[in-house]
């Protein structure tokens, strides 16, 4: 199998790009300011921005799937929703058969009936942040005409957490939590990097779900 | 007590205003928008008003009258310096009302880090939120300036979580940051506290000061 990977120098592209070659997979590996020289054969270095179409169908031409973990950028979130479609593009230009990617969780449900950007783990004045990540799911659930999943990590997804091998997912929206009574939605929602890593490629070695957010959690 | 709560919107200044309420204060709540105060703070049945923090005239009837008051706002990305502006018109407004005191929130980027160094140069703010977090240690500043007020700075830590418990089981330090684990790089996830804890203070700190005219640090 032949992936690209947008997004491959972020924590959890690394992590995505080294499991993948573990399972047997060749990568392209995308990332703005990527060096085509990754030091492994089996890795071919792409530096491609989302608004170079030309670059980005070239590189997604003949994989078996594109996976978008690439985050909003901090100082102007407000264009990660047009930044991911125009990688869509890209995607149905190079007749690209799956695409697997990640998407913040901060448009996912509890189950108190809140979604977690509207609780108090958001200051008032960082929430436009993670409105345009919230933005960015209706990205998705308008591309009725890919076969799309995207994962929803847990509230707290931080590199130091230790993997388990295991993780738990839903199809409703729903954080996937250890507690549903509890509101302390990051004690009680966690997943590590590699583990969710884990869960993007177990979805790509066998596809269960299409066109759905699958929030993750241990 | 009268208190003037002002932030009483944002999620440490509602907790503060209805802890104060059910302690059986006369409360009033300052905030930009009525719509927000409307829906934040509907049945805690205080007197809000709709006030430009940073414009004196605009805060003064808030302030008149009050024993007391918590300056619970925070800056914004799009103008930082508000924030500094709002400080200075807060400290004018309280020194015309005569406050007897006044409790104002501040941030750990303000403190010094355990290896003594001011957390912000330990640890570089990203530089999106950098122009935020250097009105904190400006605002000290001012604060420090103050001779008249009878202030109170409290900086929160980093891991400040929400719909946690009253424990009263914080430590307080002056001007350093209250850690668990000093010799962890990552010292500042070692500085925890809930919010409810932080109202639980800073309500203890109107109705009962034992700390003056410092910045003092919160954290388990």
């Amino acid at each position: 199998m032949l992936v690209a990977v947008v997004g491959a120098r972020g924590n959890l592209g690394r992590l995505l790009v080294a499991q993948a070659l573990g399972r047997g997979f060749a990568v392209r590996a995308l990332s703005p300011h990527m060096d085509p020289d990754t030091g492994d054969p089996r890795v071919a270095g792409i530096a491609a921005a989302d608004d170079d179409h030309d670059a980005l169908v070239a590189a997604f031409t003949g994989v078996g799937a594109v996976v978008i973990v690439f985050p909003a950028a901090m100082d102007r979130p407000q264009t990660y929703p047009s930044q991911l479609g125009r990688v869509l593009d890209a995607v149905r230009s190079a007749g690209v058969p799956r695409v697997i990617a990640l998407i913040g969780s901060a448009g996912s449900l509890t189950a108190h009936g809140e979604r977690l950007v509207d609780t108090d783990y958001f200051a008032e004045t960082t929430r436009h942040f993670y409105q345009s990540i919230e933005a960015a799911w209706d990205v998705y659930r308008r591309s009725t005409d890919l076969d799309w999943v995207a994962f929803v990590p847990a509230a707290r997804m931080q590199p130091h957490l230790p993997d388990r091998g295991t993780y738990r997912t839903r199809t409703d929206e729903h954080l996937v939590t250890t507690d549903d009574t509890s509101r302390r939605y990051f004690d009680v929602s966690q997943i590590s990097y590699g583990d969710c890593a884990r869960a993007m490629l177990d979805e790509i070695e066998q596809p269960r779900h299409s066109q759905v957010f699958v929030t993750l959690g241990w | 007590m009268k208190v003037t709560v002002i932030g009483a919107t944002g999620r440490i200044g509602k907790r503060v205003a209805r802890t104060l309420v059910e302690h059986g204060h006369d409360v009033r709540g300052v905030n930009r928008r009525p719509d927000r105060a409307a829906v934040v703070l509907a049945g805690l049945g205080l007197l809000t008003h709709a006030a430009d923090t940073g414009d004196e005239a605009s805060l003064g009837p808030a302030l008149a009258g009050a024993d007391a008051a918590v300056l619970a706002t925070a800056p914004t990305r799009e103008d930082p310096a508000a924030y500094l502006t709002q400080t200075a018109s807060v400290l004018r407004a309280a020194r015309r009302a005569a406050l007897t005191r006044l409790v104002a929130v501040s941030s750990y980027v303000a403190l010094c880090a355990p290896d003594g160094r001011t957390v912000l140069e330990a640890e570089p703010a990203h530089p999106y939120f950098r122009p935020i977090e250097e009105v904190y240690p400006a605002q000290a500043a001012m604060f420090r300036a103050e001779a008249e007020l009878d202030w109170l700075l409290v900086a929160p830590p980093a891991e400040l979580y929400p719909y946690g418990d009253v424990t009263r089981r914080y430590r307080v330090a002056e001007d350093v940051l209250v850690v668990t684990d000093p010799a962890n790089p990552n010292f500042k996830e070692t500085s925890v506290l809930s919010m409810e804890d932080l109202a639980a203070f800073i309500v203890e700190e109107v109705e009962h000061p034992s700390y003056h005219r410092q910045l003092v640090s919160l954290a388990y």
